[in-house]
């Protein structure tokens, strides 16, 4: 009885592979059946060298135990064995050699005195099962999962009586678990991932047992670890995702290699290095000195404490436009350009008293003044402005006061008189029943008693444009698919489009369709003439034109849908325009206000006894020194009063958006603050008020 | 070429356009068509022959019915094909001429 035995060996090569397990077998190439499982492969570039593997087994009925020492201390059990090698071996048993010499000897002897002991029992040596046959008694076998047991060449299943006569063999189950691998790319396609999860193959062996009249068979374990990525299947699907970029080889090959497995970046892409925007560079301080009078460190206020006004002189280079860098351009790891974030250029307008030079790389002063500069986005606009001294009342001798710089008045202002600049206005005494219009800020420290203070005039109006120009910016995107869609309408001819222009048909659309369109765009027509003084020559521009193509509907407004495409460019950029705060916005500095009306495109600081029913309307923040009696109250950017309200007068209210918050120190009863549409009314006198929206939209008051 | 003709069936004058009325047709809408007398109220437009439109020609159509209208006449439109009743869709013809002129 022999049972066939196999070994896994792995060589450089297939000769290699195979002579190891020879030697391990203990057996000869005749003896035995090779199987071939893996080729060595030699890698690429000589990564990813992969050993030979080769199962060699050795033949039924040629045992190679019996042919080894070491096995024919398993008991002589086939003395028909006529092999060469055999005799030899049994010569040099019976060869006398000194105990010390050859350890095996002793052994060998201990197992025959026990096989003495082992009549009618079974075991297992050497994965092999073994047995003697008894008087009256046969020893049995129960195989065990994962091992089949073949006596004869038939398979077992349960207990078997075993004899010396049958061949037993037994086959035990090799798991092989493939390794598990994957590529895949990060979602900004900046890197490529390998994953791979080793397999494994889990080997098992018979255990050996000692004789005993019944044998239950039991198996030993050996798992192993197997990464068996083929680089070469690797790269080949690496090529087939299109990754070309930055491929690490090294970490490749440390992938394949893993035993841990894991993720592996094996590619990485190249990110896009942003570029820089077009900017202005001063050559001269222009910072705004608007900023009103200083405070003294004891709290009073010191008005004659000014800051240095910037001037520049003819004929000075005011600033220099840098122009946009462009950034460089990333790779994915597929090789797909990204391209970095477009730069902007610095798109510069000039007022009055400054001019463009050198293709316009520079901003140059023709008039001497103060630099004024004001930036919205990517726009900026530089004048320079002159200033007006009037050192006498504004009364009806003097006449209103328009100037186009910027005007400083140090009498009063009397009743029904107008100041209106286009830069600053300082007035140093009051204003009574008058009306104060600037282009940009305003400061006063005087009373206003019953007047009208209107600063960033322009601002204010194109805030105020932004939710029309938007509706509009949607109606023309609507005209032009309503346009393009009939273009693609077999039935309709576009000939005389060609011949007379779009007019014909938009008049349909308007009548139609887009019949709110017309009316939408009269009211930006009118608003824009009626703030003409202080709007730029494009806004009256654009408005005259999208007049005279809708509404007019001149047939030479309109020639073809490009145009129309134009006008939706224009509308998007007023859009965007009219919802970018300029920099630096407008602001009022005036310390108390009566029945008046204060309107400012940015904050307007109350820096003295406070204002009294007046009605406030803060493009950005609102800050009372003082009190604030009466009146309906906007801050866009939030409001800072100290004292709010009045005992059972007139109401006071004070509107922020949701998105801002209202302090005030002390609000008398009926005081009315609103946050977004949220709003709550003090019934009694409350101190320290911080009114603001929470998460879940509700107000809170402290 | 663009023309038409005017036949008067029992109660009802019918207008038939034949051709494509675009910018071409000006002249014969303006000139000829609306100054013809139809003896009856209801004047049935039959746009059976007509393949094809441009704006100007819609742009017709709509001056037309007005002053059709304004005459005191009552004004269908008939068999308008598939082809240019989708213009006629897309422009919302129906809102300006009225529902109850597409039969």
């Amino acid at each position: 009885m022999q049972m066939s035995r196999s070994v896994v060996s792995r060589g450089k090569d297939v000769q290699e592979a195979i002579a190891l397990a020879l030697q391990l077998l203990n057996t000869q190439r005749d003896n035995v059946d090779i199987e071939v499982l893996e080729v060595e492969s030699k890698g690429l570039w000589g990564i990813g060298r992969k050993p030979a593997v080769v199962k060699v087994s050795t033949r039924e009925g040629r045992s190679a135990g019996s042919t080894s020492p070491a096995d024919s201390a398993a008991l002589p059990t086939a003395p028909d064995k006529t092999d060469a090698f055999e005799e030899l071996v049994r010569t040099i048993e019976q060869l006398e050699i000194p105990e010390d010499s050859l350890s095996s000897v002793p052994e060998r002897r201990d197992s025959a005195t026990a096989a003495r002991h082992a009549e009618g029992k079974v075991w297992v040596r050497n994965g092999q099962i073994y047995c003697k046959d008894g008087i009256n008694k046969f020893p049995t076998v129960t195989p065990c999962k994962g091992a089949v047991l073949y006596k004869n060449g038939e398979p077992v299943d349960g207990s078997v009586i075993v004899t010396e006569n049958d061949t037993l063999r037994v086959e035990t189950e090799r798991e092989v678990t493939p390794t598990k691998w994957e590529i895949f790319l990060s979602p900004d396609q900046l890197k490529a991932i390998l994953q791979v999860k080793p397999g494994s193959i889990i080997e098992r062996k018979l255990l050996d047992q000692e004789p005993a009249d019944h044998l239950d068979l039991r198996l030993e374990e050996i798992r192993i670890r197997k990464n068996d990525i083929d680089i070469k299947r690797v790269l080949d699907r690496a090529a087939e995702l299109g990754i070309v970029q930055g491929i690490n080889h090294a970490e490749i090959v440390r992938a394949c290699e893993s035993e841990e497995g894991g993720e592996f970046v094996i590619a990485v892409g190249r990110e896009p290095e942003p570029g820089i925007d077009g900017y202005l560079e001063f050559m001269v301080d222009v910072s705004e000195q608007t900023s009103g009078p200083r405070e003294r460190y004891n709290g009073t206020i010191d008005y004659r404490e000014k800051k240095r006004i910037p001037s520049v002189k003819k004929g000075e280079v005011i600033a220099i436009v840098r122009p946009p860098r462009e950034g460089r351009p990333g790779l994915t790891v597929t090789g797909v350009t990204l391209l970095p974030p477009p730069v902007r250029a610095m798109e510069v307008k000039t007022g009055k008293g400054a001019v463009l030079m050198e293709d316009g790389m520079k901003v140059v002063a023709i008039e001497a003044g103060r630099p004024h500069v004001q930036i919205r986005g990517r726009l900026a606009k530089i004048a320079v402005l002159e200033k007006l001294y009037h050192d006498d009342d504004v009364d009806m001798r003097s006449g209103n006061i328009r100037f186009t710089g910027d005007v400083e008045i140090f009498g009063n202002v009397e009743e029904g008189m107008e100041v209106s600049a286009e830069g600053d206005i300082i007035l140093h005494k009051n204003v009574n029943m008058a009306k104060i219009t600037s282009g940009n800020s305003i400061e006063i420290l005087g009373n206003v008693i019953g007047s009208e203070v209107v600063a960033g005039k322009s601002n204010l109006f194109i805030a105020e444009m932004s939710l029309l120009l938007g509706e509009m910016a949607v109606q023309i995107r609507q005209i032009i698919t309503a346009v393009e869609q009939l273009y693609r309408t077999p039935a309709f001819k576009t000939a005389d489009i060609q011949r007379v222009g779009l007019s014909s048909l938009i008049k349909i659309l308007l009548e139609s369709k887009f019949k709110a369109f017309p009316g939408l765009v009269k009211q930006f027509y009118e608003k824009a003439r009626e703030n003409k003084q202080v709007l730029d020559d494009e806004w009256l521009e654009f408005a005259n034109r999208l007049y005279l193509g809708f509404c007019t509907i001149h047939p030479n407004e309109l020639k073809g849908i490009e145009d129309l495409e134009r006008i939706k460019h224009k509308l998007n950029e007023l859009h965007q325009f009219s919802l970018t705060p300029p920099d630096p916005n407008a602001s009022i500095h005036l310390p108390y206000a009566l029945n008046s009306q204060i309107y400012c495109s940015g904050d307007i600081v109350v820096t003295g006894q406070g204002c009294y029913n007046t009605r406030i309307y803060a493009g950005g923040v609102l800050k009372v020194k003082g009190f604030l009696r009466g009146g309906d109250i906007y801050a866009g950017w939030g409001a800072e009063i100290t004292e709010a309200g009045t005992k059972g007068g007139v109401p006071t209210r004070i509107v922020v958006p949701h998105d801002r918050s209202i302090i005030i120190k002390l609000a008398m009863e009926d005081t009315v603050v609103q946050v977004g549409k949220k709003q709550h009314k003090f019934l009694q006198e409350t101190r320290n008020i911080y009114a603001r929206l929470d998460q879940n939209n509700e107000l809170l008051l402290f | 070429m663009f023309h038409y003709q005017v036949t008067v069936e029992d109660t009802k004058s019918v207008l038939s356009l034949n051709g494509d009325l675009d910018i071409d047709a000006f002249e014969t809408v303006k000139e000829e068509i609306m100054t013809e007398q139809y003896s009856t109220q209801h004047v049935e437009i039959d746009f059976s022959r007509v393949r094809f439109v441009d704006s100007t020609g819609i742009g017709l159509l709509i001056d037309l019915v007005h002053h059709l209208r304004n005459g005191g006449k009552a004004i269908t439109i008939a068999n308008v094909s598939r082809e240019v009743q989708e213009v006629f869709s897309l422009l919302q013809l129906a809102d300006i001429l009225g529902k109850d002129v597409f039969i």
